[in-house]
């Protein structure tokens, strides 16, 4: 994994920005973990973690377990609901299903909005989850808001994206949102 | 998850280049839950292929504990590792949908629209899949509604149970569900053999505008 990849990638831009990481399927745990690490540790960071590929309650406990401050991260979890019983917490808002982009899309605006910080970021983790359950056209319209909201709102958006996994047809129009796509697959 | 577990995805790189497309979130999974995980090509590494004993692929070898299963056809497989924790499901339920998709693609369930005939294409195609009986219960192209009942192998199979157990079932259901509507979709089982009903029912709906006021209220408590 390129850690030198990541801390270059946020320390070339100045201000907010929209990154497109592409990740090795084998990498992906770790390397997500290096990204989230990066962006916690910059002053007065606070923002949101969308999970559509691993449950609240599994991603917290690796994360936790890695070090990775989660104090000032409040988590979206569009996976839970889906496959089981959901376990309550504070820092957690629970959205029916990867499928309901309209409800996605109120909840990550509303919840970014309330974020006290400065350096607000928003990861949605991943794209590929996205087209697995929705349509191509549905999921780039969904990905069109998103950093659209992204841009209004002020904030660092971190898409990420497993390598070779990704929609051609999604990965030609992010092409016009994304600031800076970081290839993280060699 | 057992650290002395091991695994080898045995496949043929021409004939089934997509395997490992397919099965990505799976193989993800093994990687994330520290599994070691090998992807052997059996046209490149023939004697790998040899030493293991594999005659066919897709294979799926498991080593629990120095003893070896073998899976034919993966999916089987994996499913035993997956079912173990709560993100095992979530990728199981990613896989269920995504054979969804592919089969109703497959079958060109989109371009039909009558009631009958994909009521019929798939009873004449879930059988293979241990999905019996299947009739469309209520059906509304336009509303985006299904409702749908089948009498499941793996629901007569299992134990007893309070709660519906048919899972995968939702999500393949969902899979197909979704190409057919052109929308995101939601199968929810709503009877199950297990429970002691005759057959299995599952409603399938476009997934429903859900909002809460109260997200703004939480994320302020939640980051101060």
């Amino acid at each position: 994994m390129n850690i030198k990849k990541i801390k270059d990638a946020f320390h070339d831009l100045e201000g907010e920005h929209i990154y497109l990481f592409i990740v090795n399927a084998k990498e992906y745990l770790n390397t997500n973990i290096a990204i989230l690490k990066e962006v916690v540790k910059r002053d007065d960071a606070a923002g949101i973690y969308v999970t559509l590929n691993r449950p609240y309650a599994s991603l917290t406990k690796i994360l936790q377990r890695n070090d990775v401050n989660t104090d000032r991260i409040f988590f979206i979890d569009g996976t839970t609901k889906i496959i089981g019983e959901t376990k309550k917490a504070e820092n957690v808002f629970y959205v029916e299903s990867p499928q309901n982009l309209t409800a996605l899309s109120v909840t990550i605006t509303e919840a970014v909005e309330a974020l006290p910080s400065k350096n607000k970021f928003l990861i949605l983790d991943a794209l590929t989850t996205l087209t697995i359950y929705n349509s191509t056209t549905t999921v780039s319209r969904f990905l069109h808001f998103l950093t659209n909201r992204m841009r209004i709102l002020k904030l660092d958006g971190i898409l990420l994206s497993i390598e070779k996994e990704l929609n051609p047809v999604i990965a030609e129009q992010l092409e016009q949102f994304i600031d800076k796509v970081i290839d993280l697959s060699e | 998850m057992d650290e002395k577990q091991e695994v080898w995805v045995f496949y043929s790189g021409e004939r089934e280049s997509d395997l490992l497309r397919f099965y990505g979130e799976g193989i993800a999974y093994l990687h994330d839950s520290g599994i070691k995980t090998h992807t052997i090509d059996v046209m490149k590494n023939p004697e790998l292929a040899e030493k293991h004993k594999i005659i066919a692929t897709p294979v799926l070898l498991i080593k629990k504990d120095e003893e070896k299963h073998k899976y034919v056809g993966i999916i089987d497989g994996l499913k035993q590792l997956l079912m173990n924790d709560l993100y095992g499901l979530s990728v199981l339920h990613a896989l269920g949908f995504k054979e969804g998709r592919q089969l109703a693609r497959k079958l060109e369930l989109a371009g039909m629209g009558e009631k009958q005939e994909i009521e019929q294409t798939l009873k004449e195609n879930l059988g293979s899949r241990g999905i019996h009986d299947f009739t469309l219960l209520e059906f509304n192209l336009k509303k985006r509604y299904a409702k749908v009942s089948l009498k499941s192998e793996f629901a007569k199979e299992h134990w007893k149970s309070e709660t519906t157990v048919c899972m995968e079932i939702s999500s393949f259901l969902g899979g197909i569900f979704t190409e057919i509507f052109d929308v995101g979709v939601l199968a929810t089982e709503e009877k199950c053999i297990a429970q002691g009903f005759d057959y299995c029912e599952f409603e399938i709906k476009e997934a429903a505008e859900e909002h809460k006021k109260e997200i703004k209220e939480m994320v302020r408590k939640a980051i101060k």
